[in-house]
């Protein structure tokens, strides 16, 4: 039950990988699928039964360089899945690295945290 | 299959070709070496297979039957070197030059049914047998089968199972060859239809795109009668594939004008069918008389959305970013409202951002939206309004290292807003095509750019001095 999920990255699509034992959700890479809200609707599935699993802490990591607007809509989507579990109980972290180099790479963090009411962590790109 | 049963032939006539040159040059070798040697006689025989072979050739060339002057060849070239070496006096004397005879059985193999094929084999070997039985120079004694002599037997049993040997090789070689080449083609031919398939198919959709890009084109608002409100204007869609996902979208009333940029989630098809709606429901709101705002609009738009596409996957799905500007030439004022969007005003002083209230993804924040209503300060000595989707600022560079971004687009919208708005036009092309370099464009861009007339920025001077 506690197997890591990983699904790699497409052209079209980040990398996912869920690891349960840690607690490590990672979301990284480029997102504009041509499906975005079957795309979205399945890694909400996904999160969510992990998240109802874990039995440590939850860190998620979004390293995302670029999104579409279908996908801002999805990440909220996602996001606020994570929040209305969080205020359930669970002991969730979402953090969120931003390009240093992109001063518009921040905003959307801000933005969605403020409409969620999620706290964020901005991460510097490694 | 028509294009192997002729590869087939191609290859049958290069083996045939290459054995007459083989063994014409072989012959040439010998008729030399037995000049050389004094056999005059025996020279005639390699020269007599010389000219046989040139006439056959001349012969064959045009002939109704060809096949007649393979056969020919094929038969000379089996019994001219057992012929040349009774003329060199047998096997000892000509060091068995009957040898040559298995050439021909390479070109057999390939060119002959097998059965026929057999026939050639077994024609070989027992003339080669008789040859070595029959041989007239053999030192010692005269033939017996049983007895004293037995190495005319042995070198004809010898010389039978190498031809036989020669033979399966070269007809195996030949099968598998032919065996694999018709795989090839079968593979070849199914890759072929496959590609006609998906050519017709890409070019059938690729024809059906064009036709709906011109479409969404004429679907386009004409806007005319806006000379007094701009002096000049220049507007720029660029979608990412045939058709896309932002318009612009222009309504006109009395003294209310409205224009808006129009971003569709996704692009091509489905934010086509998308942007088609969207502005049919801006009509819509803007003709009814509850709707009395940009953001009022956009809130209308919102809450039509999520009523129309309830079947859908909701309201986050499938919707816009939009950005709505309104100029009234009754009070001459200029009001904003837009979602995920910003509209940059340029004067003299520079240049200032004006944010949208965000994007919306719940009917409670497209309600709250209703009444964000931003007002533009204008610059009566001159004042140029833009807007732009997403798709500008969001452009990555060939490397896909870095995108455009806002600041780089307000700073450039700074450093060329003097301009005549036809070269800026040009300029905001030139810099993102820059940019793009070998590089895809990220996603359907729009750009919008109005120049503010005189006329319009007095009466705006005037109405805010008495309101003062």
């Amino acid at each position: 039950m506690n197997t890591p999920i990983e699904i790699p990255a497409t052209t079209q699509t980040p990398l996912i990988r869920i690891e349960p034992a840690t607690g490590k959700f990672l979301m990284q890479g480029v997102c504009i699928p041509e499906d975005g809200p079957g795309f979205f609707g399945s890694i909400i599935t996904q999160y969510t039964e992990s998240i109802a699993r874990l039995n440590v802490p939850g860190v998620f990591r979004f390293d995302l360089k670029y999104f579409n607007s279908s996908s801002l809509k999805g990440l909220y989507m996602l996001l606020k899945r994570i929040d209305d579990l969080s205020n359930d109980g669970k002991d969730l972290r979402v953090e969120w690295v931003m390009d240093k180099n992109d001063e518009d790479s921040a905003g959307p963090a801000d933005m969605l945290s403020s409409m969620i009411g999620i706290p964020m962590t901005l991460v510097p790109e490694a | 299959m028509d294009k192997l049963k002729q590869e087939n032939v191609e290859i049958r006539s290069k083996m045939f070709r290459g054995l007459c040159y083989f063994l014409v040059g072989g012959a040439a070798m010998w008729a030399m070496l037995c000049m050389a040697l004094g056999h005059y006689v025996a020279s005639a025989v390699p020269v007599a297979f010389i000219l046989f072979t040139a006439v056959n050739f001349t012969m064959m060339r045009g002939s109704s039957k060809p096949h007649r002057h393979v056969f020919a060849q094929m038969f000379m070239s089996m019994t001219m070197p057992m012929l040349f070496q009774v003329a060199m006096g047998g096997l000892e004397q000509s060091g068995i030059v009957m040898f040559w005879s298995f050439v021909p059985l390479v070109a057999i193999s390939g060119y002959y049914r097998r059965n026929s094929s057999l026939v050639w084999l077994a024609f070989l070997i027992a003339a080669m047998s008789a040859m070595i039985v029959y041989d007239p120079g053999w030192s010692g004694h005269g033939f017996t089968l049983h007895g004293g002599n037995m190495q005319r037997t042995l070198l004809a049993i010898n010389i039978g199972t190498v031809a036989l040997v020669i033979f399966s090789a070269a007809l195996t070689f030949v099968r598998v060859q032919g065996r694999s080449r018709r795989k090839m083609h079968e593979l070849q031919g199914k890759l072929e239809c496959a590609h006609a398939l998906i050519a017709e198919r890409n070019d059938h959709l690729e024809k059906s795109m064009v036709y709906a890009r011109r479409i969404q084109q004429a679907l386009l608002p004409e806007k005319t009668g806006l000379e007094d409100l701009f002096s000049e204007r220049f507007s720029w869609i660029d979608q990412k594939e045939q058709v896309g996902g932002d318009s612009i979208w222009y309504a006109s009333k009395n003294d209310v004008v409205l224009m808006a940029v129009v971003d569709c989630t996704g692009h091509g098809v489905p934010a086509s069918l998308l942007s088609v709606m969207v502005h049919e429901i801006l009509t819509s709101g803007f003709n009814r008389s509850t709707v009395t705002s940009p953001a009022a609009l956009i809130s209308f738009m919102y809450q039509r959305m999520e009523a129309r596409l309830k079947n859908a996957d909701g309201l986050w799905n499938d919707n816009a970013e939009i950005a709505v500007v309104e100029f009234n030439r009754a009070t001459g004022t200029v009001r904003f409202a837009g979602t995920d969007m910003s509209m940059v005003v340029a004067t003299a002083g520079g240049t200032e951002r004006i944010q949208g209230s965000g994007p919306i993804f719940t009917s409670e924040q497209a309600n709250a939206l209703a009444s964000r209503n931003h007002t533009v300060k204008l610059d009566p000595a001159g004042t140029n309004i833009y807007l732009y989707s997403d798709g500008v600022v969001d452009q990555f560079n060939g490397g896909m290292e870095e995108r455009f971004g806002t600041a780089r687009l307000h700073a450039l919208m700074g450093s060329i807003s003097h301009l005549p708005m036809a070269e800026q036009h040009q300029r905001f092309k030139e810099k993102l095509e820059t940019w793009k370099g070998i590089g895809q464009q990220t996603d359907d861009l729009t750009l919008m750019g109005l120049r503010l007339s005189p006329q319009f920025l007095s009466l705006a001077a005037q109405a805010s001095v008495a309101a003062a």
